[in-house]
């Protein structure tokens, strides 16, 4: 019955690198069905308010983190300045790899309207993303994907987490409109 | 001419015209090209004039919207019109400068989202893993399934990682 305190002790000591269900059931000789439900319980027991960490799931992987509410508390002891965060160039560019991979550097800059070079070295070298393959066709050029450092760094589960992407057509525009303009006249009638 | 942004705040020429569409509330489907290219115009060569950095693409672009505005103005071919039997459509100048606009903008829209997150995460702190190696039995591992990428992730995971403060311990000295 303590295989709860077995998997907390697991994760704790693997930090930020995490473990995954299987490897947890392998430690524990267990089934994965049944680590998931005591991961759920753990989950539970974290929720409480007297709690300063909690059990996340992120890139497959289940960590141990300090719960957001707290985070005040712990800059105040950050001694090394906090890593910078992505410049707009790099943000565009990777939005641009994660919704679209594989794709190709050209690809990129046709949708950016300029050169990627820079930010997508930027990228590579924090491991955010990574070449995936070359597509057919002329100059077999280099095709980019993202990493598991990437759902990491934005806290996903997967890549199905991403927000959807926002759709932009005239149509749609118009019919929010129309909406807008139906409740008004609904709230206005009402009111009289 | 007054402007609040300096050019190196923009992502490229998409960038500065969203902004431009943004400022004069243009309707993006249905863009004035002469008003637009004059005002981007104007803002390049403000930009020129204080010596700052115009980054290639600007310029592209500016002659581009030249094209644009340009073929908008002159008369269209006669010949095409004479021909019944087919309707050929004049297709609009601005439909593919317009479609890059879009494209753009629902990625600046995703990065602002990706945005939010990451500063959402850098407020989960974590902890370096123990040191296991103690427990390590002295016996020959078979070569770790590793790559390039692998390493980088790992240098990646180690550079994001912050320093608290350690606890103080004072001596005295005698």
């Amino acid at each position: 019955m303590e295989k709860k305190a077995i998997i907390e002790a697991l994760l704790f000591a693997s930090g930020e690198e995490g473990l995954s269900h299987k490897q947890i059931a392998a430690a524990l000789e267990i089934s994965e069905e049944e680590v998931s439900e005591l991961i759920e319980q753990l989950k539970q027991a974290y929720e409480q308010e007297e709690r300063g960490i909690m059990l996340v799931e992120m890139a497959g992987t289940l960590q141990l983190v300090t719960k957001k509410e707290y985070a005040p508390y712990l800059q105040k002891l950050v001694e090394s300045p906090t890593t910078s965060s992505l410049s707009q160039a790099a943000l565009e560019t990777l939005a641009i790899i994660a919704y679209r991979q594989p794709i190709t550097r050209a690809e990129i800059e046709e949708i950016r309207g300029v050169k990627s070079d820079k930010p997508l070295q930027t990228l590579l070298a924090k491991a955010l993303i990574k070449e995936v393959g070359r597509a057919e066709g002329t100059g077999r050029p280099i095709l980019y994907g993202t990493t598991k450092e990437f759902l990491d760094y934005f806290g996903l589960k997967t890549l199905d987490e991403l927000p959807p992407l926002p759709e932009f057509n005239e149509e749609d525009e118009e019919k929010e409109a129309d909406l807008f303009f139906e409740k008004l006249s609904e709230q206005l009638t009402v009111g009289e | 001419m007054q402007y609040h942004v300096k050019l190196e705040s923009f992502e490229g020429p998409l960038d500065l015209l969203l902004h431009l569409i943004h400022r004069y509330e243009i309707d993006i489907y249905d863009i004035p090209v002469a008003q637009i290219t004059e005002q981007y115009m104007a803002y390049i060569h403000a930009m020129q004039e204080l010596q700052l950095d115009v980054a290639s693409e600007y310029l592209v672009m500016a002659a581009t919207l030249l094209e644009i505005k340009s073929k908008m103005l002159l008369p269209k071919h006669e010949e095409e019109a004479l021909d019944d039997d087919v309707l050929v459509e004049e297709e609009d100048p601005r439909e593919q400068l317009m479609q890059q606009l879009l494209e753009y903008k629902k990625f600046k829209e995703a990065a602002k989202e990706l945005r939010k997150r990451e500063e959402e995460r850098a407020l989960l702190f974590t902890k370096p893993p123990s040191d296991l190696s103690a427990y390590v039995e002295a016996k020959s591992f078979p070569p770790l399934d590793v790559d390039l990428y692998d390493m980088l992730g790992a240098l990646a995971k180690l550079l994001r990682r912050k320093k608290l403060q350690k606890p103080l311990h004072t001596k005295v000295a005698r």
